[in-house]
């Protein structure tokens, strides 16, 4: 098993910080086009693609604890962080790689933090403390990368107070790593 | 004229944590000591002009990220890392402002003399602050909010504060514990009404 | 202890003159004596060994639109 990585990718982040997270010894070749295409785990003689999927395919490893997988009836939302570290993903993109600084922070990025606000605010007042359930999932590992890598479009966090607070206990799980953008934990 | 500005609702300032905050564009970082008091601060260290909302509460100081300096509940600074030794001078401390919770939202005054006549004394529980991407003065219109203060609309009392021209923070807390869930539901609605109408509105 | 420092450089001497007086204050730094042109400032200075170091290291930044170029300690 190994991944196919480039370091400064949001997507390859999200599939090592799950595999730091989970306990999951994951070998990375750097790979500059996982840029474009995102992280690619060659597992099993194939290739496996998409941050979502290559997070569910850890989690079903025999070392993985049970406690990644969903509780019974708790709803999956996999699908939906995945599509908003797309989005952040190439909004990034395009901001680090313009050659003109723009000015202040695109409309579509305030849609994206002000969906993810929103849900993490009623999940807080409904005793859900992460995306999940009561223990963080694949869709929590999707969503760091976003929130903490906004800081690139210059996002100005006192404007969400449950993003902040899902930053902060996330930072605080058992094996979290950083990357390049994503201050250490004190 | 009111002195006293809701920056947030308390629960989003827990217990030994820092939060940054912006009031028409001045930067204050906001932080609670483990004793549960909470403490608003320009957010700038003195030593280098970090800003202290991204430090971190250890023994009852705010530590800056960036060298480590700590600052007392009563802003002056106790502990130089780079110098352990040395019995800091009182003269070394952080630009502290007023700062008072109530009815589930901390309130801070960059007047010294402010009277907490103004703020509000019944119990309230935090349930959103939000962010409305309009400006203070028309959200306080279409809200039928006084042009200062806050006010109670029936079981949610409603406050706002601009932390950048254009852009409103509304702060709303339930008379009742149960009743957030409703009241966050109802913020995110008038939230969507309130951008809808500004959209409307020519630059 | 004291100390009796001097910076070279390109300055604005009103602002570094003002900088240094509010690093002083602020590091409980006395200064006993300073001189400010546009190339030099000279200051004698009086507080804790670590303080002094900090208000040196701070002068060395220096407010915007001042280059410091050399230091020295003159006595």
């Amino acid at each position: 098993m190994r991944l196919r990585d480039w370091a400064l990718d949001d997507r390859c982040y999200a599939v090592r910080l799950g595999a730091s997270l989970m306990g999951v010894h994951l070998p990375t070749i750097t790979d500059a086009a996982a840029l474009e295409t995102g992280p690619v785990l060659e597992i099993d003689g194939g290739c496996l693609r998409g941050p979502a999927d290559i997070l569910q395919r850890l989690t079903s490893l025999p070392e993985v604890s049970r406690d990644w997988h969903l509780g019974i009836g708790e709803e999956r939302r996999d699908a939906w962080a995945e599509s908003a570290l797309e989005q952040l993903s190439h909004l990034r993109r395009a901001a680090l790689l313009a050659a003109l600084p723009t000015d202040g922070v695109p409309p579509s990025v305030f849609r994206l933090m002000t969906e993810i606000e929103d849900r993490l605010s009623d999940d807080r007042l409904c005793d859900r403390p992460w995306l999940s359930g009561r223990h963080p999932g694949v869709a929590d590992i999707l969503l760091f990368p976003i929130v903490a890598l906004s800081q690139d479009l210059e996002v100005p966090l006192d404007l969400y107070p449950a993003i902040r607070n899902f930053i902060r206990q996330f930072k605080a799980l058992p094996g979290f790593m950083t990357m390049p953008g994503v201050p250490e934990c004190h | 004229m009111t002195d006293w500005f809701p920056l947030a609702l308390g629960m989003d300032v827990p217990s030994e944590t820092a939060a940054p905050a912006r009031l028409y564009g001045k930067e204050i970082a906001l932080w609670r000591g483990a004793d549960g008091q909470v403490h608003a601060w320009e957010d700038r260290c003195p030593h280098r002009g970090m800003r202290l909302s991204f430090g971190f509460v250890r023994n009852g100081n705010l530590a800056c990220l960036y060298h480590g300096w700590q600052f007392g509940a009563d802003a002056t600074c106790r502990h130089i890392p780079a110098h352990p030794e040395l019995r800091v001078p009182g003269t070394i401390h952080a630009h502290a402002y007023r700062a008072e919770e109530r009815a589930g939202i901390i309130w801070v005054s960059l007047n010294e003399d402010a009277s907490l006549d103004e703020l509000p004394d019944e119990d309230a529980f935090g349930a959103r602050s939000i962010l409305v991407q309009a400006p203070l003065a028309s959200v306080r219109v279409a809200l039928a909010l006084p042009e200062e203060g806050w006010k109670w609309q029936e079981d949610c009392l409603v406050a706002a504060h601009e932390p950048e021209p254009g852009l409103t923070m509304l702060h709303m807390a339930s008379a009742t514990l149960a009743n957030r869930l409703d009241i966050a539901a109802r913020a995110k609605t008038t939230r969507d009404h309130l951008e809808a109408l500004n959209e409307k509105v020519p630059a | 202890m004291v100390r009796e420092i001097r910076l070279t450089g390109h300055f604005d001497p009103e602002a570094l003159q003002g900088f240094a007086m509010a690093r002083a204050e602020l590091l409980a730094v006395e200064i006993t004596k300073m001189s400010v042109s546009q190339s030099r400032f000279e200051a004698r200075i009086v507080g804790e060994e670590a303080l002094l170091g900090m208000f040196e290291m701070s002068c060395l930044l220096g407010p915007a639109g001042c280059i410091v170029t050399g230091a020295e300690d003159i006595a």
